[in-house]
């Protein structure tokens, strides 16, 4: 089958899936696991699919087909799928993490189902989910894109709202739905401008039609432009756009979290790259739109992350992170889209840095989302401060979780070293040409040690610790195997890609390379080193970064022989004791170091207090307003245009026809005398007539 | 084909005196039959005709000096008619079938029987003169099809004979009747300079007549399709039974007036861009105001009625936008006709069952549905989906177009609709997903916990109609491409 | 084959030289107030004690018992990266990022071993910890980048062959001193001993630890007092320099002495400043760092 059949039927797959699914959970409300088995065949079908023509990508290229599946020639749009690497780079995240959330929703979903609530809400509009945004990475039309992106927000509403009695889900979803909705009328008005002055909805010719607006109306551009970064800041949960995000994130079930925290947000940041490096001309304007996005990409980092620090809800946490993260990918690609028209090898570095964050951020991510799942399942809480030593019953989730919240924090050698290391060294070497950027870095780097510091909270305070006493009657089991090995698949790829960061380091290249033309950036050789095993960034003018994560590790083995062999010299004996509170008797709840608690006096540099208002940390929540119209408005006066001039006119009617009532009184007399009267004014007016 | 048009026509008017004299079960059958029978013919024509367009005089008046090379009746199908055909008569069968169960004794908001036989015989007869109006050749015919509908609508607002009912029949008798004077106006200007009746008899007029004539239209539309200053009969009509608010108050006779317009701008080219003007600014009024409105209903039925005037004002936008000169403009107003009457139609029905069922429509007291009515609930977010324009539902495709069309008249005018047209469409988006999850979704209320099941009937309706919100821009999109 | 002498070199140096200078402090503390003090080779006699000591445990927690090796080992690895007075070993497989970030991640070992011994006063100390790097690592970055800004370098050698041609700016001298106070908390010393803060929270992370993961505690902390010492040296003060390798050497050492000295003196003669103070105290000196950092830009 050639690559178009197998995102088709991929798609078809899945949609019809869903319908399957749907109707056994409709009429079989039992068959929870069931309907997770099902839904696991046709997601995995669609996910070897798309895998399949991934790997097709990797090796022979980007396919492109121009003839069109469908075409709407009085919409100017026309179903073309287009895959170059970047796609295919995202067909792999969506094959990976979609097949693994639903081994993990298989029995995740019992949880639900106990509380009442049914499958039909679930797994439905999760394989639609996943049907659009395979749409949504391989479509090339910006009418289509905008399409499946529209479904890909529906579907996910649906699975914020799962919880229909939640107050808090629904005003989530709602949150979402409308804020999504707003950013994606938009990116539609910034389509059909485009549109306008060219003929067609594909890639090219709004790439084309750019360009002419570039010099006829520059104005337009940066407003065609700004609709844009607007409408995708708001799905990546950039601040300020992406207020939703931490209340919308936690109110879905676990899994889905996962998906949202692993693919959603991250395709906001697919479409900026599409329209800052791939539609968007080289040019003057990339320029400035490379320092906005920089720009909001560290109020994103600094921000999200910050606030993720005196969270204790688990998966809000998460989500504040998912914002912080989305601004570390944003840095990278706002540097390099700068640097695009000016240096090219800072410019390549950049944007690899980001797809490369933006890669390594889906794979920790979910399973960091898994482990907020995997701790409810167990515990039946999302409260940090309710939970504590649970690595004792669930040792290969807090194995995981150890991996997942190291790589976030950006810690060698995980995955999420690499890609933050690439990301400051284009922020500081960018910072020589503008030192700008070098502020931004700093931040950057900063709030890495903040990320550190609350994943550190984190699987502190639910894993290690002392056991909360509300939890201490739990299962000792660990949880089902379904529920740790994609935790434990996902945490192996971190390390995997942690150590060998050139692997994906090649195919994130040749998907830039696919973006700008292979000939127009700078040879993969002389940007990172020809070795395999490490990356030695070259950027041009004697800047030299090194990074060799297995001559590192190496030289860290033989160190810890060294250590090992201290360690052991003495042959000595071990003892065990009771813990040790200075000579006084404790209960294990009595000392207990609650969650909230950590990093108390520096949450409060962040308390701010003006007069009455006192708001704790720096995050500015939009509160929703309450719509109150008054019955009595004036608009209202006005607009109800039956009281004041409708029924006055008929009531007046009205009244003239009573008065004229009253001349039937009955009497033939009187009907002859106004016969007499009508025949009278007659002659007059023949005689006036005439 | 003469032939199938003509018995299309009649078969209603059977329909319409049998449903009146026999008794309950066998007054539904009939209806249902005929309704039937008028759906194949219609869709018949439609497959046989399209994509061409077939005209025909069949009656002339002879008899009258003056007239007699003037057709007073005849057929012309067109792509335009044929919209208005397939809504009128797919929307037709679809609420006779709903009618057979909603009005009967199990209905816990009129659980009567009474004047089944009169709303029957009402609605067959609207549906003729509906059909009427989607084939009418010349503005003659269509005026008189005009009135009758007027008439019809008279009659079943007025439907259960209570107070509220009457003065609102009456209310709307009196302001779409003053509207067809502007209407009757009009024709015998154009029939006194032009000495024709035909739609394009606009293009032989002055410039100054044309624009009169066009703005007596436009006048006569307004009061039809419930459009500013003339919107206020609508919501109060919402006192009939629902099954006539959901076909005659949205789905069908409202889209006469919007045809009317829709007709005269396609078939004449010469309206000056003024005019243009004036019919897209007063849908731009019509849409704030009616979004406005939007918070102060607590009746479900009152809501929907303020969001039809509102979605009625998108049809004249995109006229006005064709004047204007975009063709996407008008296109995508058309296109609205039937993308309105799906999404509108299957609202209107879930409030139907909804009330059915519960005995209230009103969204303070109703609370978490979803658990009781799951397809209702289903069939409503579906609805209001596609009523807000997520695609792939069906309103979507046609703002969109609406949306392309005010972009491309571009200038200061083009933002000066753009800006309140979003507006619009986020305030409504924003307030129907409050009303959905405020009635759908929370805990269950008292009166939603005493909900009862639905009848076939009326599953049956909302299913064909959630299909059609998916279908209705495959029927459009062919319909819009050969006008 | 040159790397893998300088690698033992600097693993030489920094496993056998570092206890020494953890006596000379001692001895320099006792100086000040008057005693004796311990002799110079006490650390070498104290490590040799407790690798012979029984091993107390709480916890058979996994990380608890390898926390001490990792933090050891990755000690170690820092002091694989700093020159110390010829190249680094493994100059070309990290740079400064690289640096800081193993430097975080030694640090954390101690946070991780603080929260798995499952005592409260462990718990607190780990977040205090935490605390601490959160409020000197932008310092320490900024620092580190200001000099990687002047000299147009991202590796500690670049920066030095740097100041050695062209000498040492302001903007550099600027940013040294901001680097030294957050070396003073790095070693947990006065007046920022606070994670360890004996009489408060009786040595915090290491409360429960005993025998030879204590020992390897203290040893690391001894390794860090050698990098640190270095580090400010080779980067930010490399001369006199000497195109003669045994004398440069020499001359780091004597160097480092002179270093661990002065930082023994400000211990002695500093008490111990609070969590909040310390981090007002360096939200002053991070505007110290950001001026040198301006002054690094606009080419001072």
């Amino acid at each position: 089958m050639n690559p178009i059949d197998l995102i088709i039927s991929s798609i078809i797959i899945l949609l019809i899936g869903s319908g399957i699914v749907f109707l056994i959970s409709y009429f079989r409300p039992k068959y929870v696991e069931f309907c997770g088995y099902v839904s696991l065949g046709f997601v995995s079908i669609a996910a070897l699919e798309i895998l399949t023509v991934s790997v097709n990508v990797f090796m022979h290229g980007p396919i492109s087909i121009n003839e069109p599946l469908i075409s709407i020639p009085i919409m100017g749009a026309s179903l073309v799928f287009n895959f170059d690497t970047l796609s295919a780079i995202f067909l792999c995240i969506i094959a990976l993490i979609s097949v693994l959330a639903t081994i993990y929703s298989i029995k995740y979903m019992t949880i639900p189902y106990a509380q009442g609530l049914r499958m039909t809400g679930y797994y439905p509009p999760l394989l639609l989910y996943f049907a659009s945004l395979i749409a949504v990475v391989t479509v090339s039309d910006m009418f289509f894109f905008f399409i499946a992106w529209e479904f890909m927000t529906l579907s996910s509403y649906v699975l914020v709202i799962f919880d229909r009695k939640n107050k808090k889900c629904l005003r989530a979803g709602f949150k979402y739905f409308l804020m999504t909705h707003i950013a994606t009328a938009f990116m539609f008005l910034a389509a059909i401008i485009l549109y306008i002055n060219g003929d067609s909805f594909s890639f090219d010719s709004l790439s084309i039609s750019l360009r002419e607006l570039m010099s006829t109306n520059p104005v337009l551009v940066h407003v065609v432009l700004g609709l844009f970064f607007i409408g995708f800041a708001t799905k990546a949960g950039v601040l300020p756009f992406g207020d939703w995000l931490p209340d919308a994130y936690p109110a879905a079930p676990g899994p889905a979290s996962a998906v949202f925290g692993g693919i959603m947000s991250k395709l906001g940041v697919y479409g900026i790259i599409r329209v800052f490096c791939d539609i968007l001309p080289i040019s003057g304007f990339s320029e400035t739109w490379g320092i906005v996005i920089s720009i909001f990409a560290v109020i994103s980092i600094f921000v999200g992350t910050m606030t993720a620090l005196i969270q204790d809800d688990t998966k809000r946490l998460l989500s504040f992170h998912v914002i912080g993260q989305i601004g570390y990918m944003l840095l990278g690609i706002g540097i390099g889209v700068y640097f695009l028209p000016t240096n090219k090898v800072i410019a390549t570095i950049a944007i690899v840095a980001g797809i490369f964050h933006l890669l390594n951020n889906s794979i920790y991510k979910s399973s960091l989302f898994l482990t907020a799942a995997s701790i409810f399942y167990k515990t039946g809480t999302r409260d940090l401060n309710k939970i504590g030593g649970l690595a004792k019953f669930m040792p290969m989730t807090a194995t995981a979780a150890v991996i997942a919240s190291l790589s976030i924090a950006g810690m060698p050698p995980f995955n999420g070293f690499s890609s933050k290391w690439l990301i400051y060294q284009s922020a500081i070497v960018g910072g020589m040409k503008n030192g700008f950027f070098i502020i931004l870095g700093i931040i950057a780097i900063f709030i890495s040690v903040v990320t550190l510091a609350s994943f550190f909270k984190f699987f502190g305070a639910s894993f290690f610790g002392k056991l909360h006493a509300g939890a201490r009657n739990l299962d000792k089991k660990e949880i089902p195997k379904s529920l740790y090995i994609p935790q434990l698949i996902l945490a192996g790829l971190c390390i995997l890609l942690g150590l060998f960061p050139m692997l994906p380091i090649k195919v994130i290249y040749s998907a830039v390379g696919d973006i700008f033309g292979s000939g127009n950036i700078p040879a993969i050789g002389s940007l990172y080193g020809d070795s395999l095993i490490g990356i030695n960034t070259n950027f041009g003018f004697g800047i030299f970064g090194s990074w060799n994560p297995i001559i590192i590790l190496a030289a860290l083995v033989v160190t810890t022989l060294i250590s090992y062999y201290f360690y052991k010299s003495g042959k000595v004996k071990e003892r065990m004791v009771e813990s040790w509170y200075c000579g006084e008797e404790h209960t294990d709840e009595e000392v207990r170091y609650p969650a909230h608690n950590f990093y108390l006096p520096f949450k409060q540099l962040f308390r701010i207090k003006i007069g009455k208002y006192e708001r704790e940390g720096v995050y500015p929540t939009i509160p929703l307003p309450k719509i109150k119209f008054s019955e009595e408005g004036i608009i209202k006066r006005i607009l109800g245009i039956d009281n004041w001039l409708y029924y006055p006119i008929v009531n007046f009617t009205l009244k003239l026809f009573k008065k004229f009532s009253k001349t039937h009184i009955g009497i033939p007399h009187v009907y002859l005398l106004w016969m007499f009267i009508g025949l009278l004014v007659g002659i007059f007016i023949l005689y006036v007539l005439v | 084909m003469n032939t199938i048009i003509l018995l299309m026509l009649v078969i209603p008017v059977i329909g319409a005196i049998l449903s009146g004299y026999l008794k309950h079960k066998k007054s539904d059958i009939s209806v249902l039959v005929t309704s039937g029978l008028v759906l194949i013919s219609a869709v018949y024509i439609v497959l046989k005709v399209f994509p061409n367009t077939q005209e025909r005089l069949l009656i002339k008046l002879p008899w009258i000096e003056g007239f007699e090379t003037t057709g007073l009746f005849g057929y012309c199908i067109d792509p335009l008619s044929m919209l208005l055909l397939i809504v009128v008569a797919l929307l037709g069968f679809v609420v006779m079938l709903y009618s057979t169960d909603y009005i009967g004794l199990k209905n816990r908001e009129h659980p009567t029987l009474e004047g089944k036989q009169r709303h029957n015989f009402w609605m067959m007869l609207f549906i003729t003169s509906m059909l009427g109006i989607a084939i009418s050749p010349n503005l003659l015919q269509l005026y008189i099809f005009w009135e009758i509908t007027t008439m019809c609508s008279w009659a079943l607002i007025s439907h259960f004979r209570d107070e509220k009912s009457l003065r609102a029949g009456f209310k709307a008798l009196l302001m779409t009747f003053g509207g067809g004077i502007f209407f009757a106006i009009a024709i015998v200007i154009i029939y006194v300079k032009t000495g024709s009746f035909d739609f394009s008899a606009l293009n032989s007029l002055s410039p100054g007549f044309r624009n009169l004539v066009y703005f007596f239209f436009l006048i006569s539309a307004w009061a039809k399709s419930a459009q500013v200053p003339f919107y206020t009969w609508l919501p109060d009509a919402m006192a009939a039974p629902t099954t006539v608010s959901m076909y005659l108050h949205a789905a069908a006779m409202v889209k006469a007036g919007v045809y009317l317009i829709a007709r005269i701008a396609v078939s004449s080219n010469s309206i000056s861009f003024s005019m243009g003007l004036v019919t897209g600014i007063m849908a731009v009024v019509t849409m704030l105001v009616g979004v406005y409105f939007f918070f102060f209903q607590d009746d479900l039925k009152r809501l929907l009625a303020y969001s039809t005037i509102t979605h009625l004002a998108y049809v004249l936008l995109g006229v006005g936008l064709g004047i204007m000169g975009s063709k996407t403009g008008i296109l995508g107003g058309i296109m609205h006709i039937i993308n309105h009457s799906a999404a509108k139609g299957l609202l209107f029905l879930c409030v139907g069952a909804i009330s059915y069922s519960t005995g209230s429509r009103s969204i303070k007291d109703l609370n978490g549905l979803s658990h009781k009515l799951p397809l209702v609930s289903f069939a409503f977010m579906i609805g209001f989906l596609a009523l807000t324009g997520i695609p792939p539902f069906s309103c979507f495709w046609s703002k969109f177009l609406l949306l392309m069309g005010t972009i491309d008249v571009g200038g200061k005018i083009g933002f000066l609709i753009l800006i309140p047209f979003l507006l619009e469409i986020i305030v409504a988006f924003a307030w129907f997903l409050r009303v959905g999850h405020k009635v759908f979704f929370g805990e269950v209320s008292a009166v939603s916990a005493e909900a009862k099941s639905l009848p076939l009937s009326i599953i049956l309706a909302l299913i064909v109609l959630i299909v059609l919100c998916l279908a209705a821009p495959f029927i459009g999109m062919p319909l819009i491409n050969h006008i | 084959m040159k790397v893998l002498g300088l690698g033992i070199f600097n693993l030489i140096l920094a496993i056998f030289l570092s206890p020494l200078l953890e006596g000379i402090a001692r001895k320099v503390v006792a100086l000040i107030q008057s005693r004796i003090g311990p002799p110079l080779l006490q650390p070498y006699f104290d490590l040799l004690k407790l690798f012979g000591k029984e091993e107390v445990t709480n916890t058979d927690n996994i990380l608890f018992k390898y926390t001490p090796l990792i933090c050891f080992s990755s000690t170690l690895l820092l002091a694989l990266l700093i020159p110390f007075g010829i190249d680094a070993p493994l100059s070309m497989s990290g740079d400064i990022i690289v640096f800081s970030y193993i430097l975080i991640f030694s640090a954390l070992m101690v946070l991780i071993s603080g929260i798995s011994s499952g005592s409260p006063y462990g718990v607190i100390g780990s977040s205090r910890e935490m605390m601490m790097i959160l409020t000197v690592e932008p310092v320490f970055v900024i620092a580190l980048i200001t000099a990687a800004v002047k000299s147009e370098s991202l590796s500690f050698s670049g920066i030095a062959q740097w100041q050695i041609d062209n000498g040492l700016p302001f903007s550099m001298m600027v940013a040294g001193t901001a680097l030294f106070l957050t070396i003073l908390r790095s070693l947990s010393r006065m007046p920022f001993d606070i994670v360890e803060a004996e009489t408060e929270i009786m040595g915090g992370p290491f409360i429960e630890q005993a025998g030879p993961k204590l020992a390897l505690f203290k040893w690391s902390y001894y390794v860090k007092n050698l990098v640190f010492a270095s580090l400010f040296f080779s980067v930010f003060f490399p001369w006199p320099h000497f195109d003669f390798a045994l004398l440069n050497i020499i001359m780091v050492l004597v160097k480092i002495g002179v270093f661990v000295s002065i930082v023994a003196v400000v211990h002695s003669v500093n008490p111990r400043l609070r969590v909040d103070q310390t981090i007002k105290y360096f939200g002053v000196i991070i505007f110290i760092a950001f001026a040198g950092l301006a002054f690094a830009l606009v080419g001072v």
